[in-house]
């Protein structure tokens, strides 16, 4: 009795430890995924370039 | 005997199917990261497009202006060959406030793009304070672009031996 005890309870340790293991890569997973995908859709992932003007104002500072 | 065959029968096959998922799920991580930066460049690609038509259109609208003030800027400065009257110019402005004077150009870079053609010259004049001053206010009013990088005054018989170092900028 005391053995089969014993048995039940290192299948149950090893299944719990699975789990564990199963549990914290499906988080670490689904955290990288997030990541990823806000990290090709945010707004804030892409340089906004400067807008190109003629610096007209300072041009004619200088002719004056 | 048979119980430590079969949790090591079991742990095995956990393990690989573990150590499967895990492999498949770095494989897939690494897509992931592949295609994330693709959708970046193509997003960064696609803003900078539409930033390119926006600047078009602003840029078209000031050309017209743009064009003006280019031509007057590059003829405010005087070409090279103009700068054989410099020392000239200068000598008759000094003569005209009782100067002495003497001239001589030390160096110069060509113009570039982006920056002006730069001779370096040395000015050795003979006077007094005050025909100095005009002499320098005279010279800033002039058509030429110069600025001066040493002014070496001693006083000598109430008057002043002066040395200048500067340079005059053109096209």
């Amino acid at each position: 009795m005391d053995t089969k005890r014993k048995r039940e309870l290192t299948f149950l340790t090893i299944g719990i430890l699975m789990l564990l293991i199963v549990i914290a890569y499906t988080f670490a997973s689904i955290r990288f995924l997030l990541t990823n995908l806000d990290e090709a859709f945010s707004a804030n992932s892409i340089e906004q370039p400067s807008p190109l003007r003629f610096n007209l104002e300072k041009a004619e500072a200088i002719i004056e | 005997m048979d119980f430590k065959k079969a949790l090591v029968r079991n742990i095995s096959w956990s393990a690989a199917v573990l150590i499967l998922m895990i492999a498949f799920l770095i494989f897939l991580g690494m897509d992931v990261s592949d295609r994330v930066a693709l959708i970046k460049s193509q997003r960064q690609d696609l803003l900078l497009r539409l930033h390119a038509f926006d600047s078009l259109a602003a840029l078209r609208s000031d050309v017209g202006r743009a064009e003006e003030l280019s031509i007057s800027l590059e003829n405010s400065l005087p070409a090279r060959d103009q700068l054989i009257n410099f020392s000239n110019a200068l000598e008759e402005i000094a003569t005209d406030n009782g100067l002495e004077f003497g001239f001589s150009f030390e160096s110069e870079s060509a113009s570039t793009e982006t920056t002006p053609g730069i001779n370096n010259f040395t000015i050795t004049s003979q006077g007094t304070y005050a025909n100095f001053v005009r002499f320098l206010n005279e010279v800033e009013d002039s058509r030429y672009f110069v600025g001066f990088s040493l002014i070496d005054l001693t006083s000598r018989n109430g008057e002043f031996a002066i040395t200048m170092k500067g340079r005059v900028f053109s096209r």
